[in-house]
C-alpha cells in the first residue's frame, strides 16, 4: 500500500480481509451506476439474484438456487420446531449449520460478485474495478442524465416552456397539446384519467385488500384484483417516465429549432422507433396474460388459497369456509411436513425427469434415423412415405392419443388379438399397470413425436456439406464411422437448442400423459399422485380436480420449486448454446 | 453414402476394381432390400391407428368392443350423417367445428402477425433491453402454463369474457409475442446486406419488413401460420377452463368429453367419424405445405 503505482493488494490478516471486503464493496458501490447499485443491494438479502439480473446469469442463478435451498431447509426445520416436534441435538445442529451457511453465502456472494479476481487498488483509494456491477458503458444512467439535461434546458428556455416543463410533472397530456401533439396528448391524458378513475372507484381498495388480505366476501378475485391495480400503476409509471423524457426532448428540439414535423415524428415510428411500435401490443399482452398470472401463482403459494377460501364453498359447508389470508411459508413447510405429499413429489419428480429425458432422446434419435433412412438413394417413393409420417404429425393429438388409448383398452383391439392368439388368458388393463403404462406411453410418444424430428432432420441432412462424405469415402470410412464423426456431430451441433426446448416442453407435456392414462392408478401409500403422473398432470389434478378439495397453494409451491429447477437448468445450457452466443454468425 | 465417387478416385488395378465392384453391388442390393423393407414396416406401424379410426368411423355399432374378432360387424355412413345432423346436449359437433374453425382462422392471422413482427424486431434491431427481453421471455416460457390458468380465468372474468371463445383468441394473441423463437432463428439467417441496400434506397423499416423480409421468410411464416392454425384444434386445457357451456366448446375438449366413461359406450364410433372429418383438411394442408415446413423448421429451429 501507499506506493504510487497500481498494485495488487493482498490482505494479510483475517481481520484485514474482512475490513477490505467491506471497503471493496463500498468502492464498487460508488463506482457503479444506478442499476448496478440496485443489483448490489438486491444481492445483500438475496445472494446471486442481483448479479443474475445484471447479466451474470449462470453463476448468479446457481448461487441463488443454493441459497434458496439452504434457507428453505432452515425454515423447514424451524417450522417443525414451531409445530412442537421435538428437536434433538442433531437437528438443532443442522439448523445452526444451515443458518451459518446462509450467512456465509450472503457475504460471499455480496463481496465475491462485486469484484472479480485481480482487482487492483489504485492510489486514490478507489478500486480499479472489473465487476459485473460496473457496466462497461459508463455513460450517466437514465435518471442522472435526465436531471442534468432538465437543469440545463430549463435554465435556457423561454418562460412558456418553463411553465410547460413544470406542468409536465403534474399532468400528462396537457403539455403535449401545447406542442400541438393532439393524438399523443389525448392518449396520455386519457390513460392517466382512466387509471386514476379506476384506482379511485375500485383499485385502491383492491390494493388495500391485497395487503391486508383477511377476506371472506369475495376472496376469489382479491389477489387478481390487487395485482391488476398494481400492474396498472406500474404501467402508468412507465408512461409517466416516457412522457417526461418526451416533453424535455420536445422543448429542447423546439429551442434549437430542430423540431420534427408531425409527419416526421410519425415516420420515426416506422423507422428507428419501429421496435417501440411493433413490440407494444405483444408486451402488453404478455404482461396481462402471462406475467400477471404467474405473479398470481407465486402469491398463492404464500396464502391459504384452497377450495375452502373460494366463494360458493359455504353452500356445501358454511362452517368451514375460511377467509383468504397470507400464511407466509406455511405451504412450503406443509409440503415437507406432510409425508405423503413429499413422497409424491419425489416420485413424480423422478418419473418426470425419466420421462422427459427418454421422451426427448427417443424421438430425437428416432427422427434422426428415420430421416437418414428416408434419405437413402435406395428407398423409392420418398414423397409418399414422408407424407404418411406427416399424417401422424398432422392428426390432432387428442385424436391419435384417445384412439390409441381405446386400442389398448381392456376390451380393445390389442387385448382381442392377444386373446385370439392365446398369448394371454385374461384381459390386461394396460393403462393401470404402472410400468407397462410407462413403456406404452414412451412408445406412443415416439409415434407422435418422431415425424416432427424426421422433418426437421431431413432438412438438416441436406445442409451437411457433401465433400465431408466424399473425403470420408476416400479414406475408406465405414458407414458407422461416417455417422459417428460426420452426421451426428454436425446435426447435434445444430440442434442443441431444439433439444433443450423439447426437453422443457416434455417436462410440461400434459396431453400425452393426460389423454392416455389420466395419471394412472393412485397408489394407496401416497396421497394424490398416480403412478404415471408427471408434475404437470399432478398439479392439474391438485388444482382442478382433487375431489372438491383443490390445494391451490400446495400446487403453487410445487410449481415454483419445479420452475426454479427447470428454468435454471435450461437457461444455463441455453446461454452456452450456439443460438445464443453466435447470434450474428450468419450475417 | 456415395460409393461410386470413392471407386472412381481410387482405381488401382482392374482385377481388384471389378472384385470390389461385385461385392459392392451385392452390398448395395442387400442395403436396398433391408432399407425398403424397414421403411414399409415403419410406414405400416404409423398407419395402423389412422386406419383403425377410419374403419371404426364406418362401423354400424356404437362402441369399439367387438365380441369376437377385431373388425366391426357391418359398415355404414350413419356416423358421418349423424354427427352433422344430430345435436343433443352431449354432442354438438357442428357447433364445435365452426367455433374451432373461426378461432383457428383468426388465430392464424393474428398470432402469425404478432409472432413474426416480434421475431423481426428482435432479430433485426439492436436496442436497449433487447437481451433482457429475450431472457425474460425464455424464463416465462418455462412456467407450467396452466398453473396460471386460475388467474387467467379470473382476469377474463374481470373483463366479462367467460364462456366465449373470443376469450381463447384473446389469450392466444396476447401470448403471441412469446413464441418468436423459431421465427427469429430464421430471420437471423437472412443476410444483412439486403437491408443495407434497401436503406440506401430510402425504404422505411416498416416497408423493409413488409416488402423484403416477409417474402424472404416465406417458409418460416408458413410454419408459424400452420402452428397457429393448429393451436385451437389441439387445445384442451384452456377450453376446459374458460368455456362453460357445451355449445361454445372447441373441438378438442368437445370430442374428449365423448370419450369419458359416461359417453364412450354410445359415442365411440361417432367420435371416430368426427375425428376423420376434423383431421382430413389438416392433413391435406400439412402434406401440401410440408416443403415449407421443412425449410422453416430446419433453418429456424437450428438458430432459434
Amino acid at each position: 500500500m501507499g506506493s504510487s503505482n497500481v498494485s495488487t493488494y493482498r490482505p494479510s490478516s483475517f481481520l484485514e480481509k474482512i475490513k477490505y471486503a467491506f471497503l471493496k464493496w463500498k468502492d464498487v458501490y460508488q463506482a457503479t451506476d444506478g442499476l448496478g447499485k440496485a443489483g448490489m443491494i438486491i444481492n445483500l438479502p438475496l445472494p446471486g439474484l442481483g448479479s443474475a439480473l445484471l447479466g451474470r446469469l449462470e453463476k448468479g442463478l446457481l448461487a441463488f438456487l443454493a441459497y434458496f435451498a439452504v434457507v428453505f431447509l432452515g425454515v423447514y426445520v424451524a417450522i417443525q420446531k414451531a409445530n412442537g416436534v421435538a428437536l434433538n441435538e442433531g437437528s438443532l445442529a443442522i439448523l445452526y449449520i444451515v443458518l451459518l451457511l446462509a450467512v456465509v453465502f450472503m457475504i460471499a456472494s455480496a463481496f465475491g460478485a462485486s469484484i472479480t479476481k485481480g482487482a487492483e487498488r489504485v492510489d486514490d483509494h478507489k478500486w480499479h474495478v472489473e465487476s459485473v456491477f460496473v457496466r462497461k458503458n459508463k455513460a450517466k444512467s437514465g435518471f442522472a442524465a435526465y436531471v442534468e439535461d432538465f437543469r440545463t434546458t430549463y435554465r435556457n428556455t423561454s418562460k412558456k416552456h418553463k411553465v410547460l416543463l413544470v406542468l409536465s410533472f403534474f399532468v400528462m397530456g396537457i403539455p403535449e397539446f401545447f406542442f400541438s401533439q393532439i393524438l399523443k396528448g389525448l392518449v396520455f391524458f386519457g390513460a392517466q384519467i382512466g387509471v386514476f378513475a379506476y384506482l379511485i372507484v375500485k383499485g385502491a381498495a383492491d390494493i388495500g385488500i391485497l395487503f391486508a388480505l383477511n377476506v371472506i366476501s369475495s376472496p376469489n378475485g382479491a389477489l387478481v384484483n390487487g395485482l391488476v391495480a398494481l400492474t396498472l400503476i406500474a404501467a402508468l409509471i412507465v408512461a409517466y417516465v416516457f412522457h417526461l423524457k418526451d416533453i424535455l426532448a420536445l422543448v429542447k428540439a423546439t429551442d434549437e429549432g430542430k423540431r420534427q414535423t408531425f409527419r416526421g415524428e410519425m415516420l420515426s415510428y416506422i423507422n428507428e422507433k419501429f421496435p417501440t411500435l411493433a413490440l407494444m401490443i405483444p408486451i402488453i399482452g404478455a404482461v396481462a396474460f402471462t406475467v400477471l398470472p404467474i405473479l398470481f401463482m407465486i402469491l398463492t403459494a404464500f396464502t391459504n388459497y384452497s377450495m375452502k377460501t373460494v366463494p360458493g364453498y359455504e353452500n356445501y359447508n358454511p362452517l368451514f369456509q375460511i377467509p383468504l389470508k397470507w400464511t407466509g411459508f406455511e405451504a412450503f413447510g406443509r409440503l415437507f411436513a406432510d409425508h405423503s405429499s413429499l413422497i409424491d413429489m419425489v416420485n413424480v419428480f423422478g418419473w418426470t425427469m425419466v420421462w422427459a429425458t427418454l421422451a426427448t432422446f427417443s424421438c430425437y434419435f428416432g427422427g434422426m434415423l428415420l430421416a437418414m433412412l428416408l434419405n437413402k438413394k435406395a428407398v423409392k417413393g420418398k414423397v409418399i412415405y414422408r407424407s404418411i409420417f406427416v399424417v401422424a404429425m398432422a392428426l390432432p393429438q387428442f385424436v391419435s392419443l384417445l384412439v390409441v388409448r381405446s386400442m389398448f383398452d381392456t376390451h380393445g383391439i390389442v387385448n382381442n388379438i392377444l386373446m385370439e392368439l392365446g398369448i394371454i388368458t385374461s384381459r390386461i388393463d394396460f393403462w393401470q399397470i404402472g410400468d407397462v403404462a410407462k413403456v406404452l406411453i414412451l412408445l406412443i410418444n415416439m409415434w407422435v413425436g418422431i415425424p416432427y424430428y424426421m422433418l426437421l432432420m431431413s432438412g438438416l441432412l441436406l445442409n451437411i456439406p457433401k465433400d465431408l462424405y466424399e473425403a470420408a469415402d476416400i479414406e475408406g470410412a465405414s458407414r458407422w464411422q461416417k455417422f459417428k464423426s460426420i452426421t451426428f456431430p454436425q446435426i447435434f451441433y445444430m440442434t442443441t437448442p431444439v433439444l433443450i426446448t423439447s426437453f422443457v416442453s416434455n417436462i410440461n407435456n400434459f396431453n400425452v400423459i393426460w389423454f392416455l392414462t389420466g395419471g394412472g392408478t393412485v397408489s394407496t401409500i401416497s396421497g394424490t399422485a398416480g403412478d404415471t403422473d408427471i408434475l404437470i398432470t399432478w398439479l392439474y389434478k391438485m388444482t382442478f380436480q382433487a375431489g372438491g378439495q383443490p390445494d391451490y397453494n400446495l400446487a403453487a409451491v410445487v410449481g415454483i420449486i419445479m420452475f426454479i429447477i427447470s428454468a435454471t437448468f435450461s437457461l444455463v445450457i441455453f446461454r452456452r448454446s450456439k443460438a445464443y452466443t453466435a447470434e450474428e454468425e450468419y450475417r | 453414402m456415395n460409393n461410386s465417387v470413392a471407386v472412381k478416385r481410387a482405381a488401382p488395378n482392374k482385377a481388384a476394381v471389378s472384385k470390389k465392384k461385385a461385392s459392392q453391388k451385392r452390398r448395395r442390393i442387400f442395403d436396398a432390400v433391408w432399407s425398403n423393407a424397414l421403411t414399409v414396416i415403419l410406414a405400416i406401424l404409423w398407419l395402423i391407428p389412422v386406419i383403425y379410426v377410419i374403419i371404426f368411423s364406418f362401423s354400424d355399432q356404437k362402441f369399439f368392443i367387438i365380441p369376437n374378432g377385431f373388425l366391426p360387424t357391418g359398415y355404414t355412413f350413419n356416423n358421418y350423417i349423424s354427427i352433422f345432423t344430430q345435436s343433443d346436449n352431449v354432442i354438438k359437433f357442428t357447433d364445435w367445428y365452426v367455433n374451432t374453425l373461426i378461432l383457428s382462422l383468426c388465430n392464424c392471422v393474428l398470432v402469425t402477425f404478432f409472432t413474426v413482427i416480434t421475431a423481426f424486431v428482435l432479430s433485426r434491431f439492436r436496442f436497449k433491453g433487447r437481451k433482457f427481453l429475450m431472457n425474460v421471455t425464455m424464463i416465462l416460457g418455462m412456467f407450467p402454463g396452466f398453473m396460471s390458468m386460475v388467474a387467467v380465468f379470473l382476469i377474463l372474468n374481470l373483463i366479462g369474457l367467460i364462456d366465449s371463445y373470443w376469450a381463447m383468441l384473446l389469450y392466444w394473441v396476447a401470448g403471441a409475442g412469446l413464441g418468436y423463437f423459431v421465427t427469429k432463428g430464421y430471420f437471423d439467417t437472412i443476410s444483412n446486406d439486403i437491408d443495407e441496400a434497401a436503406k440506401l434506397d430510402g425504404a422505411s423499416q416498416a416497408r423493409l419488413f413488409f416488402q423484403i423480409y416477409i417474402p424472404l421468410a416465406k417458409p418460416v411464416i408458413i410454419y408459424t401460420a400452420l402452428t397457429a392454425f393448429m393451436a385451437p384444434w389441439a387445445d384442451y386445457i384452456l377450453s376446459s377452463i374458460v368455456i362453460t357451456s357445451s355449445a361454445n366448446r372447441t373441438i378438442g375438449y368437445g370430442l374428449y368429453s365423448l370419450m369419458t366413461a359416461d359417453h364412450i359406450n354410445t359415442y365411440f364410433t361417432r367420435f371416430c367419424a368426427a375425428s376423420v372429418v376434423v383431421a382430413l383438411p389438416i392433413v391435406v394442408l400439412y402434406i401440401a405445405l410440408q416443403r415449407f415446413f421443412v425449410a422453416g423448421i430446419s433453418a429456424g429451429a437450428v438458430k432459434g
